[in-house]
Order: structure tokens, then C-alpha cells, then sequence
């Protein structure tokens, strides 16, 4: 959505325009969704969702267009889940020490033999994966590869550095990767 | 080179298409030999494709309806407590007349105000003497009672018959 847009979205939603505000919610639930999916536990995502949006209505006065309006909401939802999970004792960067292990033990990598046959099995293995990573890598893959936000606003959503986040990019991937030769491994043994 | 397998950042970036022209060929001329390095990309072409996959992120048919219905309620529930406080600080400002009227002589309460300065007793004995005028004749009590009770009243017309039905057409909407 482009500059011009946005404004006159927001300036319809703070005049008390339902449908405009409707017409919000409709945009960017997908968005919403995508980091709340990827951050939460499945029992409380709608609500934390619909939390995002009633927060976003009360504190849309105070946006005053520093930043895309897509990227100032995904700082809400961001912010909106890490206080969750803090609530919930839950560490952003868990599986650290396992991600190491990972990173530095690399399965021995003979063979991997692929057909597009096994790609369904792949990815729905991929899935399972992206949900064991650390909380905060699976919300910088989510936004880059699914929202296709650049580093700069990924930083700007999480408060990190862009050297940061591109490096977790890359090492979530590349714990995706390891997890898939296992994978491999597996399904060559059986 | 050959023998030396490409670095695993380079070669997301390569999958990606963000390395240099100059080491995107590179990269192609060790690919074309090395296929340790040639399954790695075919992997991530596989994570990179699994991970722009836009699948089991659906929310409820209702969810729009919800986050408007929620978002009015809090809106009239603001209303609301400011109408609520409203009404306290009226009703509070009539019982406080009614009992300065009650148990202060108007002579007392007059040199009290005295004190607090020239100006205020200038503004207050008058205003003081008006509401004697205005009330002069009825019982005290009964009139803060009768005003309380049409307030209240008053504000629960003005939920059942304005907030509420304009609550309901805009959660429609």
C-alpha cells in the first residue's frame, strides 16, 4: 500500500470510519497472523491477534509515519507476543545450545537421494522443523520469507541490529538445513 | 578451488540470487563439478521454498467481526466511564452544596471563603445566595435526592436508547 494511502486510511480510522478500520484489519491480519503463528502457542493465537489490532486502534493517534504502517504493526504484534512469552517464561533465544551442537556438527553429507515424490514429506518435515527453532529466528525467517520485509525493517520490528538479523537468517537456515540431512539420514535407513 | 566447498552463507546467497555477477559465475564453475556443494543448494531450494510457503496461518471466518465488536466495546465502555464520572462529580458537587447548605450558616461559610481571598468572596456570596434563593421553600434532602435520581436516570435513557442501539448498528456494519 502505498504512502498516500496508508494516511488516508489511518485519518478515515481515527474519524471513527468502521469500514475503513474493517478494511484494516482485513489488510493486514495475514501479517498479524504470520508472527503471532510463528511465536505462540496454538491455544492463544486468536486472541493475541485480535489484541494486536484492539492495541493498534488505541495507539494509531500516536503513529505519525516514521515507518510503513505494516512495519509499525508488526512491532506491536512483535512486542505483543514477547510479553506473552515472557509471562509464560518463555526464552526468546531457547535451543541455543543445541543450535551450536547443530551448527558445528554437520551429519555426513554422502548422499541425498531426492525425488519430487518426497517433496510433500520435506516440507511438512521443514514445518516441524521451523517450529523447534528458537523463537526468534522463526519470527526473522517468518518476516523476510513470508512478508518479504528487508532486514532494516525486520530490525526496526525486533530492535535489532541489521547485522543481527541477517546473521540469524542465516543461521536459522542453516539449522533448517542440518535438521533436513537428518532427515535424509533417516529415511535412507529405514 | 575445487577441492575447497563453497561457504554456507554463500551459497544461500547464491540460491537466493544475491551474490555479484563476478561471484555468482564463481560459484557456478565450482557447482558444475561439486556435488556436495550442488546438493546443499538443492536443499536450500527446498527450505527456501518451504519457508515462503503461506500455509496454516488462517484465523477464524469471524475474526474481522470480533476485533470490531471488541474495539466498540472498549470505545463505549470509555464513554461510559466518562459519563459514569461525570455524573459522580455533578451528584458529588450537589451533595456537597445541599450539606454545606444544611449544616453551615451562610454567614459562616461566607467569612470562610472570606479568607481564602477577596476575588473568591466577590464570586462565591452571590452564587452561595442563589442556590439559597433557588431552593428556598423545598426540603433540602428531598431536592438532592430528586436531582440524583433524575440524573441517573437520565444516563440510563441515554445508554438503552442512543449508546446502545448506535453500539449494535456499528458492530453490524
Amino acid at each position: 500500500m502505498d504512502d498516500d494511502l496508508e494516511r488516508k486510511q489511518v485519518s478515515q480510522i481515527l474519524q471513527g470510519d468502521s469500514k475503513a478500520f474493517r478494511n484494516f484489519v482485513d489488510s493486514y491480519q495475514r501479517l498479524v497472523a504470520h508472527i503471532v503463528f510463528r511465536m505462540v502457542p496454538e491455544a492463544d493465537r486468536e486472541d493475541i491477534c485480535q489484541d494486536v489490532f484492539v492495541k493498534a486502534y488505541q495507539n494509531l493517534k500516536s503513529f505519525h509515519f516514521q515507518s510503513k504502517l505494516s512495519t509499525w504493526l508488526a512491532r506491536i504484534t512483535y512486542n505483543t507476543c514477547v510479553n506473552y512469552l515472557e509471562k509464560k517464561r518463555v526464552p526468546l533465544f531457547d535451543n541455543q545450545s543445541k543450535e551450536n551442537q547443530s551448527l558445528n556438527h554437520w551429519p555426513a553429507e554422502e548422499t541425498s537421494p531426492y525425488h519430487e515424490a518426497e517433496k510433500k514429506d520435506t516440507f511438512s518435515h521443514l514445518r516441524d522443523e521451523i517450529e523447534k527453532l528458537p523463537v526468534i529466528y522463526r519470527t526473522i525467517i517468518t518476516l523476510y520469507h513470508l512478508d518479504q520485509m528487508s532486514y532494516a525493517e525486520i530490525g526496526k520490528i525486533t530492535a535489532l541490529p541489521e547485522g543481527t538479523v541477517k546473521s540469524y537468517l542465516f543461521r536459522a537456515r542453516k539449522m533448517l538445513r542440518r535438521s533436513l540431512l537428518t532427515h535424509y539420514q533417516e529415511e535412507e535407513l529405514c | 578451488m575445487l577441492n575447497d566447498h563453497l561457504d554456507d552463507d554463500v551459497i544461500q546467497e547464491y540460491v537466493y540470487g544475491f551474490l555479484s555477477p563476478l561471484d555468482r559465475k564463481s560459484a557456478e564453475t565450482h557447482l558444475a563439478t561439486c556435488t556436495t556443494c550442488s546438493d546443499q543448494v538443492q536443499h536450500y531450494k527446498d527450505i527456501f521454498e518451504a519457508l515462503e510457503e503461506d500455509h496454516g496461518f488462517e484465523l477464524s471466518k469471524h475474526f474481522t467481526n470480533r476485533v470490531l465488536r471488541k474495539t466498540h466495546r472498549q470505545a463505549m465502555g470509555t464513554l461510559q466511564f466518562g459519563l459514569l464520572q461525570l455524573f459522580f462529580i455533578v451528584a458529588g458537587f450537589i451533595v456537597t452544596i445541599n450539606v454545606m447548605l444544611n449544616y453551615m450558616e451562610i454567614e459562616k461559610l461566607e467569612s470562610t471563603l472570606e479568607t481564602t481571598g477577596s476575588a473568591l468572596t466577590q464570586f462565591v456570596p452571590p452564587l452561595v445566595q442563589y442556590f439559597s434563593n433557588m431552593i428556598s421553600g423545598v426540603h433540602t434532602q428531598n431536592l438532592y435526592i430528586a436531582l440524583i435520581v433524575v440524573a441517573i436516570t437520565a444516563l440510563l435513557l441515554f445508554d438503552r436508547f442512543v449508546l446502545k442501539p448506535r453500539f449494535r448498528a456499528s458492530s453490524m456494519s
